[in-house]
């Protein structure tokens, strides 16, 4: 029966070497390897350069430390790129000015010392205006002055 | 036989979301995870250790900044793979256009130095530096193969990928991958055969 013949080729050795065969085929491949020792020394001539190969990965591959340090180059390198509104730092920059500015020049400061704060004058009709500064009251006066008399 | 097969955590397409949205510690996650096996890839194509980390670096670098073209129809970590070849292979470019005048070292004291290695291996600083050695020559014979049957091997040997895996990062079919990855090992397995460093 033409099903019974089966021959080891390279390929069938290679694939069966890499795990690349299913469980049928993997028992008939064993069955002839095992009557076959110039399949067998192919065989395991694969394991012996695969096994020089991990050698080969082993001392290729980076320690803890190295793996550190090369995501800190990473990291510094990532954030160079990225959109600036995107970057952590451009934020505590803002954030640190934002308070800096409140503390010092915001409105709310001059409120709790107790100043008027003007938003408009409509003084279309008025000729002049004076403003008187802070009395020690605390008080100030606004005078306007128009054709028709004077307003406070 | 190589078993280190690449085992894809189930959150990668999560994560990759979340780092294009901006989050460099989702990326963290994504570098945490994949490092080791670049650092692996890449190591075992460039004989230096620095050179090797730079190009690690370089390969998360150009992932970032590319992640928004990876559009999830193959794995993240086929993705990444692929990116690490093509950044090995730009800097072993640039490298053979810089060194072009500079001597090779003579094949005659390579196989000096490989008949002084075959010597077993011990437990011992002298077996960790023969253990080195030996690696050097192995990557030599690496270095003897052009780069789309090294690259088959690589991925084969040292990341322990399947056909299919392989085959999705270097855009070719299985039966090229097959056939690639049989001569690799069939003239890498005679030069060390050359080299007396196997029998």
């Amino acid at each position: 029966m033409a099903e019974d013949k089966f021959e080891l080729t390279e390929e069938i050795i290679q694939r069966y070497y890499d795990g690349e065969v299913d469980s049928r085929q993997r028992s008939r491949i064993e069955q002839a390897l095992a009557a076959d020792s110039a399949s067998e020394e192919k065989l395991a001539r694969y394991g012996r350069v695969s096994e020089l190969m991990q050698l080969v990965g082993e001392t290729g591959e980076a320690d803890e430390l190295t793996a550190q340090r090369n995501w800190k180059k990473v990291s510094r390198s990532l954030e160079e790129t990225r959109p600036l509104l995107r970057r952590p730092r451009f934020w505590v920059s803002v954030a640190a000015a934002a308070a800096f500015w409140l503390l010092f020049y915001s409105p709310f400061g001059k409120i709790q010392s107790n100043e008027l704060v003007i938003e408009s004058i409509d003084c279309t009709y008025a000729s002049f205006m004076l403003i008187q500064p802070e009395a020690e009251t605390g008080r100030t006066i606004i005078w306007l002055s128009d054709p028709g008399g004077s307003q406070q | 036989m190589p078993e280190t097969k690449v085992q894809q955590p189930e959150d990668d397409k999560q994560l990759v979301l979340q780092a294009v949205a901006g989050s460099q510690s989702a990326f963290r996650k994504l570098y945490d995870h994949y490092q080791k096996k670049i650092s692996r890839l890449v190591g075992s194509m460039v004989g230096s250790p620095e050179d090797a980390n730079d190009i690690v670096q370089e390969v998360f670098i150009r992932a970032f900044r590319s992640l928004d073209s990876f559009k999830g129809a193959s794995s993240f970590y086929t993705w990444l793979y692929r990116i690490a070849l093509n950044a090995t292979t730009d800097f072993r470019r640039k490298q053979a256009r810089r060194f072009q005048s500079a001597p090779e070292k003579p094949l005659s004291e390579i196989e000096q130095g490989a008949r002084q290695l075959a010597a077993p291996v011990e437990q011992s600083p002298e077996g960790e530096l023969y253990r080195k050695e030996l690696a050097q020559l192995v990557r030599r014979a690496l270095d003897t193969l052009g780069r789309e049957h090294r690259e088959v091997m690589v991925l084969r040997e040292i990341s322990g990928l399947s056909y299919a895996e392989i085959a999705e990062i270097t855009g070719v079919t299985i039966g090229t991958v097959m056939s690639r990855l049989h001569y690799a090992r069939k003239k890498v397995a005679e030069t060390l055969q050359r080299w007396n460093v196997v029998d």
